[in-house]
């Protein structure tokens, strides 16, 4: 053996290992997805017809390309619709700020009686101004929610002087195939919610094994 | 600057009536006490918000929540948020009992205040809350307004 490759020898062994501690730390990794299910290769969406602010209508097609989270609610809903969209506006800065891609939010209204596009826009904007709106009518809506999974109900309180609606608290991933991707499920929680759709929208998502680590 | 025999005499009427024990910010009334309160600050559209906090039953018998008033909220409830097969229930509540020693969270997406107005207060004011119990008694606080997911 010559003097140089006792030398190079070690030196080529300590650069593999840095190499793959590195490369350990720094590489994209596989997530077990813990927030959501993941659906593969995704639902299809129906045809549907939702109106936004702009009285533009807002259809399947508007899902191509993008990465979308979409919630349903109702601007009336004082506890968990506001609550849903601070979680969302923080997982959106979470994810601004840690360089990873951040999917669009929408929040559309299972009450379109009393949400009219307009005001479900100055909504959203309130948590991120860059949150967009839609309703739509009680049919194109109940057409979008029903194959979504998503059940909403007006309930009249005891002397019917007003309604709460209820509705499923779920959000929805759309893929930019508009397709179904993803049902992030109650309680909904910034750390695991960012984490999580990092790695689906970077591909490196894998469903959670069954009973996994937690 | 009063007299040590003022001040004496002040103290004895307080203990004398029973109040004394309860002089502390969070406890105005003898073993009730609410700790954390807030309400949500919502966009100036919405028509109703939530108000959230800790109540502690340390006065030794049951007590029970019946009505609730706010400053500034043209009426105030309690409600109750509920989460069945991922679907979001909220329902009125006509009174809540917070059995003796115990505590009662009224927190997102469990039970809460709601708050109907048509300007609801902005993000960094306060308002004050007043919880009427069956018994009579009235517990007063602040609860800070400001924004939050959880």
């Amino acid at each position: 053996m010559t003097r140089s490759s006792t030398i190079l020898l070690p030196a080529a062994a300590l650069a593999l290992v840095a190499g793959i501690v590195i490369g350990g730390l720094v590489l994209p990794r596989d997530v077990e997805v813990e927030s959501a299910t993941l659906l593969s290769p995704g639902r299809p969406l129906p045809a549907f017809e939702l109106v936004r602010e702009d009285a533009s209508a807002f259809t399947r097609a508007d899902f191509e390309g993008d990465w979308s989270l979409v919630f349903f609610g109702f601007t009336h809903c004082p506890d968990i619709c506001p609550a849903t969209l601070e979680t969302l506006a923080a997982v959106k800065r979470r994810l601004e700020s840690e360089g990873d891609p951040v999917p669009r939010v929408l929040f559309a209204s299972v009450d379109p009686e009393r949400d009219d596009p307009g005001t479900i826009a100055d909504y959203v904007r309130y948590f991120d101004p860059a949150f967009q709106g839609a309703t739509g009518t009680p049919e194109a809506i109940e057409a979008l929610t029903r194959e979504l999974g998503i059940i909403s109900a007006k309930v009249w309180n005891e002397d019917r002087s007003a309604y709460t609606m209820d509705h499923s608290a779920s959000v929805l991933l759309i893929g930019p195939d508009a397709r179904l991707r993803a049902v992030f499920s109650t309680p909904h929680r910034v750390e695991p919610m960012a984490r999580d759709l990092a790695a689906i929208l970077e591909g490196r998502a894998v469903p959670a094994a069954p009973g996994g680590t937690g | 600057m009063r007299s040590p025999a003022v001040l004496l005499a002040a103290l004895a009427v307080l203990a004398g009536t029973g109040m004394l024990a309860a002089c502390q910010p969070d406890s105005p009334t003898g073993g009730i006490a609410v700790q954390d309160p807030w309400i949500r600050a919502v966009p100036p559209s919405a028509s109703a918000t939530a108000g959230y906090f800790v109540l502690e039953n340390g006065s030794g018998e049951d007590l029970v929540l019946e009505a609730v008033t706010a400053a500034g909220i043209r009426r105030a409830e309690i409600h109750e948020t509920t989460m069945a097969d991922g679907v979001m229930r909220m329902r009125r509540l006509d009174s809540v009992t917070i059995p003796a020693g115990e505590t009662a969270a009224f927190a997102p997406g469990g039970r809460h205040l709601m708050l109907f107005a048509d300007a609801l207060p902005a993000a960094g004011s306060a308002v004050t809350v007043e919880l009427a119990f069956a018994d009579g008694r009235v517990l007063a606080f602040e609860a800070p307004v400001r924004r939050g997911a959880d």
